[in-house]
């Protein structure tokens, strides 16, 4: 087997994988505990998910600290063999990978776990699954770990479905409400689709390489040389591959399916529609799950397999994402839910990633992924507060209206400062604005885009230029939907005409510590200051020189290093592209703000803003996601459900029929066995016994005791006896 | 001396056994049973005598017909004293009411 060059492993290392190890089965053990016996703890045990996951966050800030900027620590050991006794076993290695990328996600997944485990202290408080909802968020925290430790693809597909599960387990987790089901399945599912293409993407690579190592593979695709379109792979000293020539076009669909993947966890054109619809969990899930950590798998799936992609399959994941921005912000700007504005924002977000990673900046997707994830569950959790707060305010006046509609607020500025001064942070990094950090990420995928446009379009084909230009026009509606958003919360007056204490947990305390202590964190965390030295430009970001692919252990990108070291190229010699796509993107930002302003003070003016409706088709298409519901329902799911009825008539009809049919043919061949059974084979015994009477009869006949007729008998015997002898 | 054919001879003898043997079935009495038996021997004693015609210098049919009318006395005797016996149990020589009476 193709076992990586061996790296001297030392003893601090071995511990430090163990650290990771503890971190990882941590969350884990919380679960086991929790769904077992968690109705017994005090307080149904939430401490023990909040102190597990904080032990795992403090070991993953250790683990950061000592491995950020070093070279990668990488164990494996075997796992399981497959064959022996004659054939030449496969062995499977399984183990843990930590470098930067790595640690940074270790960092970032458990810190949000804790602080969204804090925050739904109070906003499931008094829930009767309150354990199991614990219990499950370790479960996620422990296969989200799973996924950014593991050091191949075997072991993080296994984690990766793990992930859908636990999310499955969550979105569904008030299973009483229909939605909640509806939306469990479906996210469920279209999660599958996904997969399957990312597990047939995996199998082509172990065909090829007979490894699920992603450290071997990256060995591997560090020693193509190309031939004729053709990809030669060298990897001296290994004999079966040795300058194998593996064609263009098989690497290329191998990509394709390892992007599958992600199209499905990321919530990706298009199987993107299943995101909205997860909005019917708890909204710490949604902060956790739903925007931070689990849709960014597919991202960082993504970055791990980088090098295996070839040109063809970064085009495609550009196009696709950007389609994906272009119809989540659209979406977006129609929304009335207050949830389902940050879903479609989600959606709009994770198609940059991948529009990032298409165009080959796969550091600046990453950056996004983080700040992405700060940002984002801040929103989420504000969100949660104010769905709080308004739920406590329409019990307390006895209103009862969706309180989750963006129509029925309004003057939460004044009511709940607090959230609106930690709100308006992250709704800024989210469009981009100057000091945030929204702006270094989002700055640095549009830079990479202009780029690869250039890059592309050398050729004299400017059709390329469509996807920087998608990308500029959807900051420009980020700019719009997340300004609205706020302007319908925050500001004008409460349109519920409740007291502004009853949204309060007292007049001088707006809602409890455990709810803002978390989200201020988030919100502090959306400042550019942590992610760069200089706010304003990304190149100075330590975390992007820290994931960069220079940091990466593979230092020359795989079989399309051709074209990113050219847009790396592109992007270095011409410093104007950067600074273009800053002020071009904060102008569009504003454009948007603006708009968003005059179109809310229309509202505002007509004064029917909670009858608003949206004005035209279009708005009322990228209200209903294009109805991308619609069409999957009527062209693959009532058509699936025709076949599948027909189907069952068939089987109902015919193939039951005829089992039937056949049946009554056995009962009617038996009827008529049983006849024959009684009338021929029993008549042929109770004829025999009947003989039998019939010659005991007359026997008994021949012996009545009278002496003459035993004369008679013996008189016709001798008769017989003469009459034989004379005639025969 | 009138020849009479073998023939007619031998058709007497079967007629009196046929009438012999028709008193030994037919008829109730022990005695006239006897009687039957007495008709068969003297069919058989017919034949012997018929049969002689064919050695007549020997005599051995005669002479043996003669052993057959001793014997056949000495029989009679010996059956006569078994009916009488038989009455003296029985008190009938009703051959069909012979029997041991029934035990119940």
């Amino acid at each position: 087997m193709n076992i990586p060059p061996a790296i001297s492993i030392t003893n601090e290392m071995n511990n430090l994988v163990l650290w990771a190890l503890v971190a990882g089965l941590l969350p884990l053990m919380a679960f086991i505990l929790l769904v077992g016996l968690g109705n017994k703890l005090p307080r149904q045990g939430d401490w023990l998910g909040i102190a597990t996951t904080g032990i795992s966050c403090l070991l993953a800030l250790y683990l950061f600290l000592q491995v950020w900027g070093e070279p990668a620590i990488h164990v494996s050991r075997g796992w399981f063999a497959l064959g022996g006794l004659g054939i030449a076993s496969i062995s499977f290695t399984a183990g843990i990978y930590l470098d930067n990328l790595a640690v940074l996600m270790l960092v970032l997944v458990t810190f949000i776990s804790t602080l969204v485990q804090i925050f739904s202290v109070i906003y499931l408080h008094g829930d009767k699954r309150y354990h199991y909802y614990y219990g499950y968020l370790g479960l996620f925290t422990f296969s989200m770990l799973g996924i950014v430790l593991a050091d191949n693809l075997l072991l993080l597909f296994i984690f990766w479905e793990l992930v859908g599960f636990s999310s499955y387990l969550l979105i569904g987790f008030w299973y009483e409400r229909d939605v909640a089901t509806k939306a469990s399945k479906k996210a469920f599912l279209f999660n599958r689709v996904g997969d399957i293409g990312f597990l047939l993407g995996i199998f082509m690579l172990y065909a090829l390489f007979q490894t699920f190592d992603l450290q071997t593979l990256n060995a591997w695709f560090k020693q193509v040389n190309l031939s004729n379109g053709n990809f030669v792979f060298q990897l001296p000293g290994s004999l079966p591959l040795n300058n194998v020539e593996v064609p263009h076009w098989f690497l290329t669909l191998g990509g394709l399916g390892l992007f599958c993947g992600c199209i499905g966890k990321s919530a990706q054109f298009p199987l993107q529609v299943w995101l909205p619809d997860a909005m019917a969990g708890p909204t710490p899930v949604s902060a956790l799950i739903h925007a931070a950590t689990m849709v960014a798998a597919g991202v960082y799936l993504l970055a791990r397999c980088f090098s295996f992609f070839t040109e063809e399959v970064f085009f495609v994941m550009a196009v696709v994402g950007t389609i994906t921005t272009v119809l989540g912000a659209l979406a977006a700007c129609a929304q009335y839910d207050i949830k389902k504005v940050l879903a479609f924002s989600t959606i709009s977000q994770l198609g940059y990633m991948v529009m990032g990673m298409g165009v080959g900046a796969h550091d600046a997707s990453l950056l996004h992924l983080v700040t992405h994830a700060f940002f984002k569950a801040a929103l989420f959790l504000n969100a949660g507060i104010i769905i709080h707060a308004n739920h406590q305010a329409q019990a307390f006046s006895g209103v009862h209206t969706d309180e989750q509609d963006i129509r029925n607020m309004g003057g939460l500025r004044k009511i709940l400062p607090l959230t609106f001064y930690t709100y308006l942070p992250a709704t800024a990094a989210l469009i981009g604005l100057p000091l945030f950090s929204g702006f270094l990420s989002k700055d640095a995928i549009l830079s990479g885009a202009w780029a690869w446009a250039h890059y592309q379009s050398s050729q004299g084909n400017y059709f390329f230029y469509l996807i920087p230009l998608l990308g500029f026009g959807s900051v420009l509606l980020t700019g719009f939907y997340m300004a609205r958003h706020c302007f319908f919360i925050f500001f004008g007056h409460n349109r519920l005409n409740a007291e502004a204490n009853a949204f309060r947990t007292s007049p001088k305390k707006e809602a409890s510590f455990l709810l803002l202590g978390p989200v201020v964190t988030l919100a502090v965390l959306s400042l550019a200051f942590f992610f760069s030295k200089n706010p304003f430009h990304y190149t100075e970001s330590w975390i992007l020189k820290g994931i960069s692919r220079e940091q990466l252990p593979v230092s020359v990108t795989g079989i399309s290093s051709r074209m990113v070291e050219n847009i790396a190229r592109i992007l270095h010699q011409s410093a104007y592209i950067s600074l273009g796509t800053a002020i071009g993107s904060v102008l569009l930002a504003g454009i948007g703000i603006f708009l968003a302003w005059t179109s809310y003070q229309k509202v505002i003016r007509s004064g029917k803003i909670r009858e608003v409706l949206p004005a035209n088709t279009f708005s009322q298409l990228t209200l209903n996601h294009f109805y991308l519901d619609t069409i999957y329902d009527r062209f693959l799911i009532s058509p699936f459900l025709f076949l599948s009825r027909k189907v069952a008539d068939f089987d109902q009809h015919v193939i039951d029929y005829g089992l039937n049919s056949f049946g009554k043919m056995m009962v009617i061949l038996a009827k008529m066995i049983g006849w024959f059974d009684r009338q021929v084979v029993d008549g042929l015994v109770n004829f025999i016994s009947w003989l039998a009477g019939l010659t005991g009869k007359l026997g008994r006949h021949m012996q009545n005791g009278k002496i003459q007729s035993y004369y008679v008998f013996s008189m016709l015997g001798l008769l017989f006896l003469v009459v034989y002898i004379i005639f025969f | 001396m009138i020849d009479i054919p073998l023939t007619h001879l031998l058709i007497l003898g079967a007629i009196l056994f046929c009438l012999g043997m028709l008193a030994v079935i037919t008829k109730r009495h022990a005695i006239v049973v006897l009687m039957g038996i007495e008709l068969v021997f003297n069919a058989a004693n017919i034949n012997l005598i018929a049969f002689n015609r064919y050695q007549p210098n020997l005599m051995a049919g005669q002479i043996f017909a003669l052993f057959v009318m001793v014997i056949a006395a000495a029989e009679t005797a010996v059956a006569l004293a078994l009916v009488l016996k038989v009455y003296q149990y029985f008190k009938t020589v009703n051959l069909d009411q012979i029997r041991q009476p029934s035990r119940d």
